[in-house]
C-alpha cells in the first residue's frame, strides 16, 4: 500500500513504534504542565512564584543548550533516551506521591522542575536527531509533519483533558497519569531496534563546533534578525503557562475547567498557526514581523479583555501568531 | 538548532519571572500589556535596523 507523501514516515517500523509513544507522551506533557500552574496557585496563590517555578523549570536550557546538543552527537540516542525519559517519570511520580501523602510543599515543586528542566535539556536535542535517523533522511519532512501534528493535537487535547480531571478529582491524577504515559514511552523505546549510534567523531572538540556554530550564525544577516524576532516573542508572548492560570483565576475567577479550556484554545491558535506555516511555500521575513507585531498586540488586547468567550477567542490569533 | 532552542528556551525563565512579578504587584492585565508594549517597541527597533541595514547594502 502506498502512504500519501506526508505519512511515508509510517512506512518504518521504528518510526510507528517511537510515534505511538511520543503521541501518548505529548498528551500527559501537557497534563502536568496545566497541574503544575494549578497546584503552585493552590500551595502559594502567588503569581511571581508560579513565574519562578517557570523560571526553573527552563533555567538548565538556558545553562546547558548549546553544551547539550554537542554531546548528544555524542552518546548513543536510543540509551540516552531511555536514561532521560526515567528521570523525567520518577520525576512525575515523585511529586504524585508528594501530592497524594498530603506532603507536597513549594520547595519541592521548585527542585523537582529543575530535574524536569535538567532532563529535558538533553531529552529535547537527541529526541530530534533520533527521529531523523528512525525515519530516514527520505522521510524526515514526513516525520517532522506527523510530530508537529500530535505535538500540536496534544496541545487542545493535554490542558483540557487536565483541567477537566483536575475539577473532579484533583491534581495528583493528572501527574500518575502522565508517570504512566512515561511508561509507555520506556516500552516504545525498547522495542525500537535503532540504536541511535553516535556520529562518527570529526576531531573537533564540543567548544571549537559551538564557536564555529554561533560564528556562522552572527556572519548571516538573516539568521541574526530572525533570533532577533525569536528572543523579542520568546521573553513578551510564550510565556502561556504563566499568563493563563492567572489570568483564568484573577481576571476570569475561573476554575481548573476555565484554566484547561483556556489552555486548549491556545492550542487551537497554534494549529492555525502551524497549518499556515505548512501551507506557504518560503515564510518570508515580513511575514515573520507581521507575525510578531500582530501577537504581540493581541497580548494589549488580552489587558482589556474581562470575559470568558472573548479571552478564548483572542488567545487564539495570539498564539497563532507566536506559533507562526 | 541549538541555539534555536538557546534562545527560544532560555529567555523563558526571564519572560516567566517578569510576568510573574508583574503579576504579582498590579495583577496579569497589567503583565500583558507591558509585555505587549515592549514587544512592540522592540519589534520596532528590530524593523527599523534590518530596513536601514538593506538601503545601506
Amino acid at each position: 500500500m502506498t502512504l500519501p507523501v506526508g505519512l511515508r514516515a509510517l512506512r518504518h517500523r521504528d518510526f510507528r513504534v517511537f510515534f505511538a509513544g511520543q503521541a501518548v507522551a505529548l498528551v500527559g506533557s501537557w497534563m502536568q504542565q496545566v497541574a503544575q500552574a494549578w497546584l503552585v496557585l493552590s500551595l502559594t496563590n502567588s503569581p511571581l512564584r508560579l513565574g519562578l517555578v517557570g523560571s526553573l523549570n527552563f533555567l538548565p536550557v538556558l545553562l546547558f543548550a548549546i553544551v547539550g546538543g554537542a554531546v548528544a552527537d555524542r552518546l548513543p540516542k536510543r540509551r540516552l533516551l531511555v536514561i532521560t525519559q526515567s528521570l523525567l517519570g520518577c520525576q512525575t511520580l515523585t511529586l504524585a506521591l508528594l501530592i497524594v501523602t498530603g506532603r507536597v510543599r513549594y520547595w519541592h515543586v521548585c527542585a523537582l522542575a529543575v530535574v524536569w528542566g535538567i532532563a529535558n535539556t538533553v531529552d529535547l536535542p537527541v529526541r530530534q536527531a533520533f527521529v531523523v535517523e528512525l525515519a530516514g533522511r527520505a522521510d524526515v519532512t514526513s516525520a517532522v509533519a506527523l510530530n508537529s501534528a500530535a505535538f500540536n493535537v496534544a496541545r487542545i487535547v493535554g490542558p483540557a483533558a487536565a483541567g477537566l480531571l483536575i475539577a473532579r478529582a484533583g491534581v495528583a491524577p493528572a501527574y500518575f497519569i502522565n508517570a504512566g504515559a512515561f511508561v509507555v514511552v520506556i516500552v516504545t523505546l525498547l522495542l525500537v531496534r535503532t540504536r541511535g549510534a553516535p556520529l562518527p567523531r570529526l576531531g573537533t572538540t564540543i567548544g571549537a563546533e559551538i564557536r564555529e556554530g554561533v560564528l556562522y550564525a552572527l556572519r548571516t544577516p538573516r539568521i541574526v534578525v530572525l533570533l532577533a524576532v525569536l528572543l523579542v516573542i520568546s521573553f513578551t508572548v510564550f510565556n502561556f503557562s504563566i499568563y493563563v492560570p492567572l489570568f483564568a483565576r484573577q481576571v476570569l475567577g475561573r476554575g481548573p475547567e476555565g484554566f484547561g479550556l483556556l489552555m486548549a484554545s491556545v492550542g487551537v491558535g497554534a494549529v492555525g498557526g502551524a497549518l499556515t506555516l505548512g501551507a506557504l511555500q518560503a515564510p518570508s521575513l515580513a511575514l515573520l514581523f507581521a507575525t510578531g507585531f500582530l501577537s504581540c498586540a493581541g497580548l494589549v488586547v488580552m489587558s482589556t479583555v474581562h470575559g470568558f468567550g472573548v479571552a478564548c477567542s483572542w488567545r487564539r490569533p495570539t498564539a497563532c501568531a507566536g506559533a507562526s | 538548532m541549538s541555539l534555536h532552542t538557546f534562545i527560544y528556551g532560555g529567555v523563558f525563565p526571564f519572560g516567566a519571572f517578569t510576568v510573574g512579578s508583574i503579576s504579582e504587584h498590579w495583577g496579569v492585565s497589567w503583565a500583558f500589556r507591558v509585555a505587549g508594549l515592549v514587544g512592540l517597541a522592540t519589534l520596532s527597533v528590530v524593523l527599523a535596523w534590518w530596513r536601514l541595514r538593506a538601503r545601506d547594502a
